[in-house]
């Protein structure tokens, strides 16, 4: 089975042509804005603020394939669809939700090792 | 380029910003549309590239408020979401946007993307200069318009330009005058069935289609109908108007009014004629005038013959030797020259006319006469008349004394050996020379008539002068 990829800086390493402060900088924005944004994600799904949900899991998609953390993209973006398909469905999202979780721990474990 | 990057992520906004720097754009950063869209009515950018979901105003209603300002300046817009969709694309455009990229932005697409908006704008900067290079021209073009249109409307002849279909264009104040319309009545109306009487549209309609058929028609005489009945005589002359590919559009026709013309044309043959007319008849009075003139000129010359000369024997007559003898004093006083005189008597006439009848006499008297006309005929500016009944006289300038009397003697000698078929006839001969104390012309013949008188007491048929009397000889 082909093992998830959660990191990969390579692009934006590419991007700071060497700046490794540039590479800190940005990964330190992405993990301050995960570590907001994926509980915050959480706490709406709670309260069935499905719109806000999106909001968040999009954003987090952008910030992900911004920073190259392909898995999470993927995560986001199925939430994204899930929500956009079937917003009603409560019990996948919350799995999926809990998926999110998961993966942006690991996905900052493996950035916090990286930088 | 000065670019506008908007995201609400910051992790996205870290990145691109990076990216674009790294090719020198100059880039400011907002985090939503809010900022962006103050940023965008504070300063002038080239390029907005923004997010599409952010909070509050989001990228396609930014991308429609720009749009919606419009501005001198073009700004390239592009739009880039996480998005997934093919729809997305579409809408961003509609909305204005020039441009639609997917997240995560690849450097070298966006690179590509940079330079697609720098072209873009480029042409868009050239558009505009041709624009106003454009804007400029046309405003010499309408100046340049108007001028043509003005110098076309003032020509001081009638003047129409019609289309292919013979239909009329423009219609200058002269025609206006001249066909008494106004332009806005002909316009886009036939030229043949404004201009002639319904009867004389066919020639009308084959002027149109030959000024259409041809370069140019030069000066062609044209006299019909108007349709308000006047009958003026045009010269029309015509030239084709060329698209620039060289098609015929239309023809410019000139009508030049030479009614007045024709008028004088006419009154000028009519006067030609009578003055032709006028001249053979004079020519013909002439001819007379100079028949009757030559025929005065002749009556003239026999009245001055008549005035001057002796009916019977043809010599001058008395009138005329006092004349003469004037003139030949005042040049002998004049010039000193010598001046002589012979008076001169046919011996014992009376006799003549007394035994042989007057008209024998008339008959001595002319055949002396014809002697002396023979003689005198003979010397320098000398003159014979006939001093009244049997007497003749004789002025001979030049002549001396001598000369005189020698002349004298050739006279008397030829009268002497004439055959005379009745009894024998001579003549006597009484001269004179001038000199100061002979200057009066009655002293002067008086003395010649001395000399005679005392030629026939001596005998007759002789000569004397006048110095050869005893009283003369003895002073």
């Amino acid at each position: 089975m082909e093992r998830c990829v959660y990191v990969d800086l390579s692009s934006l390493r590419e991007i700071g042509r060497g700046d490794e402060e540039f590479v800190r900088a940005v990964i330190q924005r992405f993990q301050e804005s995960g570590d907001k944004l994926v509980p915050e994600a959480g706490e709406r799904a709670k309260n069935q603020d499905w719109g806000g949900v999106a909001q968040i899991v999009h954003r987090l998609k952008g910030s992900a394939l911004a920073v190259g953390a392909p898995q999470l993209a993927i995560v986001c973006g199925a939430i994204e669809d899930d929500l956009r398909t079937q917003s009603e469905a409560t019990e996948p999202i919350s799995m999926s939700l809990e998926c999110l979780v998961q993966t942006w721990e690991k996905t900052s474990s493996e950035l916090a090792g990286a930088a | 380029m000065r670019i506008l990057l908007v995201d609400d992520d910051p992790v996205s906004l870290a990145t691109v910003q990076r990216v674009l720097e790294n090719e020198q754009h100059s880039v400011m950063c907002c985090s939503n549309g809010e900022d962006a869209w103050l940023a965008l009515q504070r300063e002038n950018f080239e390029v907005v590239l923004s997010d599409w979901f952010l909070p509050g105003i989001d990228g396609l209603e930014l991308c429609r408020r720009l749009r919606g300002i419009g501005g001198p300046i073009y700004t390239y817009f592009v739009i880039f979401t996480a998005i997934e969709g093919s729809d997305k694309m579409a809408e961003a455009i509609s909305a204005g946007a020039d441009d639609f990229l997917r997240k995560p932005i690849i450097p070298a697409d966006l690179y590509a993307r940079m330079e697609i908006a720098q072209r873009v704008l480029r042409m868009n900067d050239e558009v505009r200069r041709k624009s106003v290079e454009m804007e400029q021209l046309g405003g010499v073009l309408q100046v340049s318009n108007r001028r043509i249109s003005e110098m076309f409307r003032n020509l001081p002849i009638p003047v129409v330009t019609i289309g292919d279909e013979g239909l009329i264009m423009e219609w200058n104040s002269a025609a206006e005058s001249l066909f008494r319309l106004k332009t806005h009545e002909v316009w886009m109306k036939p030229l043949w069935e404004v201009i002639v009487s319904s009867r004389n549209q066919r020639a009308a309609r084959e002027l149109v289609w030959a000024a259409l058929g041809t370069d140019m028609i030069a000066n062609e005489s044209w006299c019909y109908t108007l349709r308000d009945g006047r009958k003026p005589h045009l010269m029309i002359s015509t030239f084709a108007l060329k698209s620039p590919t060289g098609d015929v559009i239309g023809s410019a026709i000139c009508m030049v009014d030479i009614t007045q013309q024709k008028r004088l044309e006419r009154e000028l043959k009519v006067e030609l004629k009578r003055s032709k007319d006028l001249s053979q008849s004079l020519e013909v009075k002439t001819e007379e005038l100079q028949g009757k003139n030559m025929a005065l000129q002749e009556l003239s010359e026999q009245l001055e013959l008549l005035a001057t000369t002796d009916g019977l024997t043809g010599l001058n007559n008395y009138r005329t030797f006092k004349k003469k003898l004037n003139e030949a004093m005042t040049q002998a006083r004049e010039q000193g020259m010598p001046l002589s005189i012979i008076l001169t008597d046919v011996d014992k006439f009376k006799t003549f006319n007394d035994e042989f009848g007057h008209l024998v006499g008339d008959e001595v008297l002319r055949k002396v006469a014809a002697i002396f006309k023979t003689k005198i005929a003979r010397t320098d500016h000398g003159f014979i008349g006939r001093y009244g009944g049997e007497e003749f006289v004789a002025i001979l300038p030049h002549a001396t004394r001598d000369e005189a009397l020698e002349f004298a003697e050739i006279l008397r000698a030829g009268v002497e050996k004439e055959h005379w078929p009745w009894r024998q006839v001579t003549s006597s001969f009484g001269i004179a020379t001038w000199s100061p104390e002979l200057d009066d012309e009655e002293e002067f013949v008086k003395a010649a008539d001395t000399a005679l008188y005392h030629a026939k007491e001596s005998g007759r048929n002789r000569s004397w002068h006048f110095d050869q009397l005893p009283q003369n000889k003895a002073a």
